[in-house]
């Protein structure tokens, strides 16, 4: 890092960094979910701030509408994948970075491999369920949530489970998951807006790897840019965590959680007239489970329609991972179900000739 | 005299789109001393029948607070839904 001193040392004259923190920065492994009107910018910062190694996931192309807040891209770029043009864009504008290129979505498929060796990630996406799937990843391999959120011309930061504290699901509620807010692409957004939660999250992500610390640990940041308005909302001494120990105590657990269920217990207990399987996954998700033992509610519905639940019924939600349907199961016991347990597809895949239970 | 507690003003605070639901970003309103979170949210379901369906945390004077919280004392009721935007 010798060779390096000159480019960092505006910021390692920083008593809060110095020498010892700008090592620790060197050492940093980051994934960015999303290279959109966040990541952009997070990277950018990231980058030139000198981390290890950034690893940044976004399935999606250069569109024109884009150009006025993703400030990595330019009008040449348009059809390109954004994680192609973010990393060229990057290794030029430090080549020292190690930069790893994922031009797929974050998704339940590969979000382990992504996230299983990273002391953070940044979430700078733009759909609920992917939020939700970080939180999970940051719960499985106990790793700082540092999160970002737009709507219009307002903005969210927080950094969610720094040392066991209080996660996104947590504070929203697993119905988060699918629930129903425009899309920027409906709303509108400014870019500088994006830009500026953008560097909020950056300076997180600098603090949390030179000092592992982070003043917006348990803490919900919202700023209006349309009326200078700044909010905070101290979340971690709230409700939300006790009531949900309290939910994980109502269901049947073997000591970690809810219990997952095999295929070959799953169709023990399915022979029993009184279970019913649902389906938490999205509508659109196949294969399709038939059977007069299941019912179909997505994760996010699950408020709404949990009245169509009959109460006699014992539960097994099922999803894809088992993600959601953890959620739900917890969820499903709060509201008074009762629940046996879950059952995640892709587990075992008992449906994997026929999907079908008949 | 029996005591009585006198009624309160507040106000309440709509982020993101509940702002556009309410169509104002906040208001205040006087309410029973001995209301609760809960009270305060079915009146505003009542005013704004869409926020009953929205996603939502409610924050008192920069806490979260539950359903169960009384409002006796609180200067601002915040009431934020997560952003998806990114």
């Amino acid at each position: 890092m010798m060779n390096d001193f000159m480019r960092y040392r505006r910021q390692m004259l920083l008593p809060e960094i110095g020498w010892e923190g700008q090592e620790r920065l060197a050492r940093g492994r980051v994934l960015v979910v999303g290279l959109g009107g966040l990541g952009c910018p997070v990277a950018q910062y990231l980058v030139a701030a000198g981390v290890g190694m950034l690893r940044l996931v976004d399935g999606d192309v250069v569109q024109e509408e884009n150009l006025h807040r993703q400030i990595l891209f330019g009008a040449g770029d348009i059809g390109k994948s954004k994680a192609a043009v973010a990393c060229t864009r990057l290794r030029w504008l430090n080549p020292k970075v190690v930069i790893e290129e994922v031009d797929a979505y974050f998704d339940e498929a590969n979000f382990e491999a992504l996230a299983r060796d990273v002391d953070v990630i940044v979430d700078c996406t733009d759909r609920f369920d992917a939020r939700v799937l970080i939180d999970h990843a940051c719960r499985l391999y106990d790793l700082p949530h540092v999160y970002g959120a737009l709507y219009r011309w307002q903005g969210q930061c927080s950094v969610f489970g720094l040392r066991g504290g209080a996660r996104y699901v947590d504070v929203f509620g697993p119905q988060v998951c699918s629930a129903e807010v425009p899309t920027c692409a409906e709303t509108g957004i400014i870019g500088p807006l994006a830009g500026l939660v953008a560097a909020v999250q950056a300076g997180e992500v600098l603090r949390l790897l030179a000092t592992g610390n982070s003043p917006l640990a348990g803490v919900l940041w919202i700023y209006d840019l349309w009326r200078h308005r700044t909010s905070q909302i101290r979340y971690d001494k709230g409700p939300t965590d006790d009531n949900i120990s309290q939910v994980a105590k109502s269901i049947q657990t073997d000591g970690e959680g809810v219990r997952q269920l095999t295929g070959h217990r799953l169709k023990e207990l399915l022979r029993d007239e009184g279970v019913l399987l649902l389906d938490v996954r999205r509508a659109d998700e196949v294969p399709r489970i038939e059977g007069s033992g299941v019912l179909t509610i997505p994760l996010g519905e699950l408020p709404h329609k949990h009245r169509f639940i009959p109460k006699d019924k014992k539960i097994v939600p099922v999803c894809r991972k088992g993600i959601r349907a953890v959620w739900a199961a917890r969820w499903l016991a709060e509201a008074g179900y009762e629940v046996l347990g879950y059952y995640a597809l892709e587990s075992e895949n008992v449906w994997s000739d026929e999907a079908s239970m008949d | 005299m029996s005591e009585r507690r006198v009624d309160r003003e507040l106000v309440i605070r709509y982020w993101g789109m509940l702002e556009d639901i309410a169509g104002k970003d906040a208001e205040a309103v006087t309410v029973p001393a001995q209301w609760k979170v809960r009270d305060l949210l079915d009146w505003v379901g009542s005013r704004y029948p869409a926020i009953s369906d929205a996603l939502y945390r409610v924050a008192i004077d920069g806490d979260i607070a539950s359903e169960d919280d009384v409002l006796d004392g609180v200067r601002e009721v915040a009431l934020m839904p997560p952003f998806s935007g990114g």
